[in-house]
């Protein structure tokens, strides 16, 4: 018969590295229904165990309504019944956990309590008096080190005996005086209307004013106003609200057991080390800059051009060496053993195609892999979770929170994760207004965008690759205050309140794991996305009309009497190249139709058709902008042998675009629409086809108009662009939003605020 | 190796990479854009199509 355990803690807890720990891979994904809530059920590991699963539930800090995880954990563990519940309990954080449990344990489900990270205890000096802990809550407890796998045996054990037994936990008075008496009265009131086993539970809800709770009992009216005059007395007695004075009774039960079986290392107000490392590091004055700089090395040594930037040195030698001689002599050699002869269709659609395209991606690997490895260890160190709190601090100065930050954090591993991230954020407005601006900061697969350019027209400059993760931010800090403005997301921030994880070194493993994982998805999707793309744009480059015939264009371009002088000059002025520039892949498909579209670009400074086929290509995979680079390039000099000197590629690239060009095109390609994949997972979370344009809408109309003014008004400043139409539109341009920055713009009402978004049936 | 069974190997190799990588980007696409892909993954996704990378669970189809 198969037995059902509930996995139930707070976040941070350590109830995914348990719940990893006993299911392995045997677990499965998905969603509560009804809700963008994620999932997570599987079997315990051990032959003993086939038939118990683990429901692990979202993390938590109660049982109350007012999050869409709430209410899904009460959900379930109300009709679902699981056979026992896994309390896990933080262990250096005991008095706010235990809040979780007081209500956990008035379910009457057997229960045991798996008290984490007392490895963490230990070394903090405190120490917890087990026996009297479980003696005082009613409950067993174990002791647990989920991250060392220490415990786990014996919690196992237990748990699935309680759940066997199926005897219930008989939970301590936690309620006194006048709010025991006030429960005990709204008891008899509901029996009858409730299970038997939540009665107790219930009550203390309906004392609460739990509205949901109160909705599936069905209660009458009579019972109703029974129960409010209940409430009314307790509350007019205890001066204070039901939901207070149920906090205050919970917290008071706490600290009573909390003194007599918790015992801290620490005195009353000693600093730990990562409480002081946070006085520098979270400083009111000091915490933003160091922010920057510690951004600015990453990108500096991932991506810059300095001596210790060891990501630029491998990725030189991957493009020069890898992917410029060794990739394509061996394919040289493979063809050449197959009697493809070089020149024919196959030959150019291998090399110039697929090697080309994928190789160019590849290329950028290196830079990418130490880049995730340096935020790994700031993750993994706890740095991150402070960046969000330095960010909350600046955010609210504009009426934003840095909880609209986190998913923003996420985003600079993959966009889609990112996008997710928002279920945590309760207040609708909130919530649409970081998904449409959660993707502005730069992915994984942008990092190829932001290392060609760096790299092939900067020089591998640490101040560019660094740039494009600063206007990514600036981009959604400008965005928010703009949009906080109109009606539909005026309102106040809502409140930040954020677990701090104790500073550690970081695990080898761990990060290792993490880099390895992010770069092996990214060359995964390059041998699928990027080979198929790659093939497309080939074709469509290498095939085209040339003065009435059709074929292969640079074959086409060797019979004269095909390319005459006027044929030439039309082509020339038709794509606005000098004559002496013409060349065969300018007759191709693909130039046609990228040339037809290619005006849009061009008050952006890259109005050619080939940045304008790569940022479409962009939005299968933007890491394709690059890939479509490297076949358009790579096949433009038919004088050269392939393969002799990769960066031939990138000398191209720089020698098509003037620096404040390549720069609006940098920018453009990082802010406008993301891949498909973040366009899909924006289109679920808004849950509505007009708010998924508005927001593809937004961020492209964005990117365009930053565009539009660096390149036009930077380019003034530089030299590099005269004065004309381009940059009164720019003047104009940055005018405006100017004026949408600065403007007092929509106030909001009491109406218009909402903070409990939760819309779950539950 | 004649010359034509050595293009025949090489086309044939070609159209196999073609219909496993095009079957991939597919159903990666349609599962993208229609919402019941990576974006239907509940953990931090990686964006790649073999499902999870980062808690190993296996995508619900």
């Amino acid at each position: 018969m198969e037995i059902k355990i509930a996995l139930a803690g707070n976040p941070n807890s350590g109830k995914t590295t348990l719940f990893n720990d006993l299911t392995g891979s045997r677990q499965y994904v998905g969603n509560w229904p009804g809700v963008t809530v994620e999932k997570k059920e599987g079997k315990l590991k051990g032959a003993e165990y086939k038939d118990v699963i683990i429901q692990d539930l979202p993390g938590i800090y109660s049982l109350s309504p007012y999050t869409l995880e709430e209410v899904v954990s009460r959900t379930y563990l109300v009709t679902e019944k699981p056979d026992a519940i896994i309390n896990i309990v933080d262990g250096t954080n005991i008095e706010r956990n235990l809040y979780l449990t007081t209500q956990l344990l008035e379910l009457h489900i057997p229960m045991i309590i798996a008290l984490n990270m007392m490895d963490l205890v230990r070394k903090n000096g405190d120490h917890v008096d087990v026996k009297a802990l479980s003696d005082a809550l009613g409950c067993e407890v174990v002791e647990l080190s989920a991250l060392k796998g220490e415990g786990t045996e014996g919690l196992v054990k237990k748990a699935v005996a309680a759940a066997k037994s199926g005897k219930s936990t008989e939970a301590k008075d936690v309620l006194t005086g006048e709010a025991k008496d006030a429960v005990a009265k709204i008891e008899s009131v509901l029996a009858g209307s409730s299970d038997q086993r939540f009665l107790h539970f219930n009550a203390i809800k309906a004392f609460e004013r739990d509205e949901k709770a109160l909705e599936a009992l069905h209660l009458s009216a009579d019972q109703k106003s029974q129960i409010e005059a209940i409430i009314k007395d307790a509350e007019k007695a205890l001066d204070d609200d039901s939901e207070s004075i149920i906090t205050n009774e919970r917290y008071n039960y706490i600290t009573g057991i909390t003194a007599k079986a918790v015992k801290k290392g620490r005195a009353k107000g000693e600093l730990s080390v990562s409480d002081k490392i946070d006085r520098i590091v979270t400083n009111r004055i000091l915490g933003l800059p160091i922010f920057a700089v510690i951004m600015f090395f990453i990108y500096a040594i991932a991506m810059g051009g300095w001596s210790v930037s060891i990501g630029t040195a491998a990725t030189d030698f991957t493009n020069d060496v890898i992917f410029g001689e060794w990739v394509p002599g061996f394919f040289d050699a493979l063809l050449g053993l197959l009697h493809v002869e070089e020149g024919t269709v196959l030959y150019g659609l291998i090399q110039d195609g697929i090697v080309a395209g994928v190789g160019a991606v590849i290329g950028f690997v290196p830079q990418m892999l130490v880049l995730f490895l340096l935020l790994a260890i700031l993750e993994d160190i706890g740095y991150m979770a402070r960046v969000a709190f330095v960010m909350d601090r600046i955010f609210r100065q504009f009426g934003l929170s840095g909880k609209s930050f986190i998913p923003c954090l996420v985003a600079t591993g993959c966009g889609v994760p990112g996008v997710m991230a928002s279920r945590t954020i309760e207040n609708e407005r909130d919530r649409k207004m970081t998904l449409m601006t959660t993707t502005f900061m730069p992915c994984g697969a942008k990092l190829p965008i932001i290392g060609l350019i760096a790299g092939a027209v900067f020089g591998g400059s640490p101040w560019i690759a660094a740039s494009a993760y600063f206007i990514g931010i600036g981009s959604i800090v400008l965005s928010g205050i703009i949009l906080k403005k109109f009606k539909a997301f005026a309102g106040i921030p809502a409140p930040f309140v954020m677990e701090l994880p104790a500073y550690h070194i970081p695990s080898f493993v761990g990060v290792l794991r993490a880099t390895w994982e992010r770069g092996w998805s990214f060359i995964k999707r390059a041998g699928s996305v990027i080979v198929i793309s790659s093939i497309i744009i080939w074709f469509l480059s290498s095939f085209g009309s040339v003065n009435g015939h059709f074929g292969l264009v640079d074959n086409l371009f060797e019979d004269e009497s095909i390319v005459t002088d006027t044929y030439v000059e039309q082509l020339a002025e038709k794509m606005d190249v000098p004559v002496e520039d013409v060349n065969a892949m300018d007759a191709s498909l693909l130039a046609n139709v990228g040339n037809a579209v290619s005006f849009v670009f061009r008050p952006l400074g890259f109005g050619n058709w080939k940045p304008t086929v790569a940022t479409v290509t962009g939005l299968v995979a933007k890491e394709e902008v690059v890939g479509t680079f490297g076949v358009l390039y790579n096949y433009d000099d038919s004088e050269e042998e392939l393969g002799e000197e990769g960066d031939q590629i990138w000398d191209r690239v720089a020698a098509d675009y003037t620096p404040i060009a390549a720069f609006s095109f940098m920018i453009f390609n990082l802010l406008c629409a993301p891949c498909f994949a973040a366009i899909g997972a924006i289109k679920r979370e808004m849950n509505n086809a007009r708010w998924t344009w508005a927001a593809i809408g937004y961020m492209t109309g964005w990117a365009y108009v930053l565009a539009l003014i660096v390149y036009n008004l930077g380019g003034l400043f530089v030299g590099e662009v005269s004065f004309g139409v381009g940059s009164v539109a720019g003047i104009l341009l940055l005018a405006a939003l100017l004026y949408l920055l600065f403007r007092k713009g929509y106030q909001a009402t009491a109406e218009d605020v909402n903070p409990n978004a939760v819309k779950a049936n539950a | 190796m004649p010359a034509i069974l050595g293009n025949i190997i090489a086309i044939g190799i070609l159209a196999l990479l073609i219909w496993v990588c095009g079957k991939n980007v597919y159903h990666q696409l349609k599962a993208e854009l229609s919402g019941k892909g990576c974006s239907g993954c509940g953990g931090s996704c990686s964006g790649c199509c073999g499902g999870c990378s980062s808690c190993g669970a296996a995508r619900k189809k």
